[in-house]
C-alpha cells in the first residue's frame, strides 16, 4: 500500500474514531420537530428585511441607517484592533526575527556581541510568548477582559489585537527569517548597523507580502469583530442577536447579507490589491 | 564629482521609473487612513477611562483566580501551597476537564475530516483550470455555446460558494444551527466543516491552477476527462502540500472548536461559561488554561506532521 493511501487510511480512521468519541450519531440530524424552525429561518433568506419588523412599534425607515451603523461599527474596532496588532506585530515580527538581522550583524562591531546574546535568548523567549498568546481564541479573551475590566469597547479591541498581534509576529518574523539576504549583507559590509541593516536591508524585501497577510487579517478581524458583537461589544453581532431573540428572521438575515457583502467586497479589493503588489514585484 | 552627480542623477531615474499603481497608492493610503481613523471616532472613550476603578477591578479578578484552597489558606507556606493547588488541579481535570479535552480535539478531528473531504469534492469545480468546456487544450471542434456557459457557470458558482462558506463567521454557523440539531457536536461540526471547506477548497483550488502544465496537459491529449485528470494528475502530485493545508486548518479548527462550547455544545468554553456563571473565577481560569495546552497540542501535532511533509515534498 502506498503512503499516500495510508496517510488517507490513517485520516478517515481517526476521524471515525473521534466521531466515536463525541458521540456523534447520523440519527441526531433527524426527525427534529426543530428543522422546522430553522425552516421558516431559511424560508426568511429570501426576503430580508428592509424595514423593521414589527413596524408599529418604531418609525419606518430607520432599520436600514441600523444596518449601516452595525457594518460602521464593526468596521471601526476591526480597524482599531488591526492597527493595535499591526504594531504588536511589527514588534513581535522584530524581536522575533532577531536570528535572522543578528546573523547578519558585522563581526566585531560595536553592539555586536552584547546585543546578539541578549536577542538570542530573548528571541526564544518571544516565540513563546507569540505562541501562548495565539493559543486563546479573541472570544476567551473578550471574557476575560470584561471581568477584569468591567464592561469597556476597549476591551473587545484588546480581545482582538493580542492574538492577532501574536499571529501577525509569526508570519512576520517567517517571511523576515527567509526574505533574501543580499541587500542586508552588502548594508552590513558598508559598517550599517545590526538595526539599520534590519530596517533597511530586511524589511523593504518583505514589505509586500507582510501588507498582503495584513490585508488577509483585517478580513479575519472583520468576522472575529462582528462575532464579539455575541459578548458585549456593540459590533454586527450584537444586533443580529437582538433581531435573532425577537424571531425577526428576516432582519437577522438583512445583518447577515450585510456582512457578507462587506467582507466579500473585502475580499474582492485586497485580492486586487495582492495581484497588483505581486506584479510590481517581478517587473 | 561628476562621477557623484551622474550617480545621483542615475538614482533618481531609477526612481522614475519604479512601478507605480494609482489603485494600489489610492486603495492603500485610504486603508491606512481607516486604520488611523478609527482612534479618533469616539467610540472607545480612551480620555474617559476610568483607571483608578479599573485597577481596583483588575486586582479584585487577579485575587479571585488563584485556585480556591490557596484562597482559604493564605497563611500556609509555598510547598504548601503548590501542594493544595496540584489538588484542585487534579480534581478540576477529572471532574470535567479530561471530558472537555477529549470532546474538544475530537470536534475538531470530525470536523476537519468532513471540511477535506467536501473540498476534495468541490475542489476541481471551483478550478480555474479544469471547470472549463474543454480544460487545459483547445477543443477539437467548436463546442456549443451552452456548454461553455454552463461550465463558466459552473466555475464562477462554485468559486462564489467557496467564498460565501468561508465569509460567514463559523460562530454564527453554528448559533443558528443549534436551534434545529440541539447541544450536540452537529452544529459546531458542520458549522467548522461549512467554514473550512471554503478556505481548503480556495486554497486548494489555488494549488492546481499553478501546478505545472506538463502532467496534465499530456494526461489530456491522451483522453483524460478532467475528472481523471484532477483524480490520477492533480491529487498525487499536489497530495503533501495539500494535507499541509489541511492540518494548518485543523489547528485553527481546535481554536474555535473550544469556543463554539460556549453555545451550549460540551466542548472546553461551555465549561468556561459554566464556571463564570457559578462566579467561580479560578475554575473559569483552569479552563482557560486548558483550552491553551488543547491549541498548543495541537499547534504540535501539526507542526510536527507539516515538518515531516515538507521534508518529503
Amino acid at each position: 500500500m502506498g503512503s499516500r493511501r495510508m496517510v488517507l487510511l490513517l485520516i478517515g480512521v481517526a476521524g471515525f474514531l473521534a466521531a466515536w468519541l463525541i458521540q456523534l450519531e447520523p440519527t441526531q440530524l433527524f426527525g427534529k420537530a426543530q428543522w422546522h424552525q430553522l425552516g421558516v429561518f431559511f424560508q426568511a433568506a429570501l426576503s430580508p428585511a428592509l424595514t423593521y419588523e414589527d413596524g408599529a412599534v418604531v418609525p419606518e425607515g430607520l432599520f436600514l441607517m441600523e444596518i449601516a451603523e452595525a457594518l460602521y461599527k464593526t468596521l471601526i474596532y476591526t480597524a482599531a484592533a488591526i492597527s493595535l496588532s499591526l504594531v504588536g506585530g511589527l514588534v513581535f515580527g522584530f524581536l522575533g526575527s532577531a536570528k535572522a538581522w543578528l546573523s547578519l550583524a558585522a563581526p566585531g562591531h560595536v553592539w555586536g556581541r552584547a546585543l546578539s546574546a541578549i536577542a538570542l535568548t530573548g528571541h526564544f523567549f518571544v516565540r513563546t510568548v507569540m505562541t501562548v498568546l495565539r493559543s486563546v481564541h479573541e472570544i476567551v479573551w473578550a471574557i476575560l477582559f470584561l471581568q477584569a475590566l468591567g464592561a469597556e469597547n476597549l476591551a473587545a479591541v484588546f480581545a482582538i489585537a493580542i492574538p492577532y498581534s501574536a499571529t501577525l509576529g509569526k508570519v512576520f518574523s517567517e517571511l523576515i527569517d527567509e526574505a533574501p539576504r543580499a541587500a542586508a549583507g552588502a548594508l552590513r559590509d558598508n559598517g550599517a548597523s545590526p538595526v539599520q541593516v534590519y530596517v533597511f536591508g530586511l524589511l523593504p524585501a518583505v514589505i509586500p507580502d507582510l501588507l498582503a497577510y495584513l490585508l488577509y487579517r483585517f478580513e479575519c478581524g472583520l468576522r472575529s469583530a462582528a462575532v464579539l458583537g455575541f459578548f458585549g461589544a456593540p459590533t454586527l453581532g450584537s444586533y443580529l442577536s437582538l433581531s435573532w431573540g425577537e424571531r425577526h428572521y428576516h432582519e437577522v438575515w438583512a445583518y447577515l447579507y450585510a456582512l457578507l457583502a462587506l467582507i466579500v467586497a473585502f475580499d474582492f479589493w485586497s485580492g486586487a490589491v495582492r495581484r497588483r503588489l505581486t506584479v510590481g514585484l517581478e517587473s | 564629482m561628476s562621477e557623484h552627480s551622474t550617480q545621483l542623477e542615475a538614482v533618481a531615474e531609477l526612481r522614475r521609473a519604479r512601478p507605480r499603481d494609482r489603485f494600489l497608492r489610492v486603495g492603500l493610503s485610504c486603508f491606512a487612513l481607516l486604520l488611523a481613523a478609527s482612534w479618533f471616532t469616539g467610540e472607545f472613550g480612551i480620555r474617559e477611562f476610568d483607571w483608578e476603578r479599573r485597577w481596583a477591578n483588575c486586582e479584585r479578578f487577579l485575587s479571585r483566580v488563584v485556585p480556591f484552597p490557596m484562597q482559604e489558606h493564605p497563611e500556609a507556606s509555598f510547598a504548601e501551597k503548590l501542594g493544595l493547588a496540584g489538588g484542585w488541579l487534579l480534581d478540576r481535570w477529572r471532574e470535567s476537564g479530561a471530558e472537555a479535552f477529549r470532546y474538544t480535539l475530537g470536534l475538531s478531528v470530525v470536523a476537519i475530516v468532513f471540511a477535506g473531504v467536501a473540498s476534495l469534492v468541490s475542489l476541481p469545480l471551483a478550478s480555474r483550470r479544469l471547470a472549463t468546456a474543454s480544460p487545459l487544450v483547445p477543443p477539437h471542434r467548436e463546442l456549443p455555446a451552452w456548454q461553455r456557459w454552463l461550465w463558466r457557470l459552473i466555475g464562477q458558482g462554485c468559486r462564489f460558494l467557496l467564498v460565501l462558506a468561508r465569509s460567514v463567521p463559523e460562530y454564527m454557523i453554528a448559533f443558528f444551527l443549534v436551534v434545529a440539531l440541539g447541544f450536540n457536536a452537529w452544529p459546531a461540526v458542520l458549522a467548522l466543516a461549512i467554514h473550512n471547506a471554503g478556505i481548503l477548497g480556495r486554497l486548494g483550488s489555488e494549488l492546481v491552477d499553478n501546478m505545472p502544465s506538463a502532467v496534465p496537459v499530456s494526461q489530456r491529449s491522451l483522453g483524460a476527462g478532467r475528472w481523471q485528470i484532477y483524480a490520477f494528475g492533480a491529487v498525487p502530485s499536489l497530495f503533501s502540500r495539500f494535507l499541509i493545508f489541511f492540518f494548518y486548518r485543523w489547528e485553527t479548527c481546535v481554536r474555535d472548536a473550544t469556543v463554539l462550547g460556549m453555545l451550549g455544545i460540551p466542548t472546553l468554553g461551555y465549561y468556561l461559561l459554566e464556571a463564570r456563571a457559578k462566579d467561580h473565577l479560578d475554575e473559569m481560569l483552569f479552563f482557560v488554561a486548558l483550552g491553551s495546552v488543547t491549541v498548543l497540542i495541537g499547534d504540535l501535532l501539526s507542526a510536527f506532521v507539516r515538518w515531516r511533509l515538507e521534508r518529503t515534498s
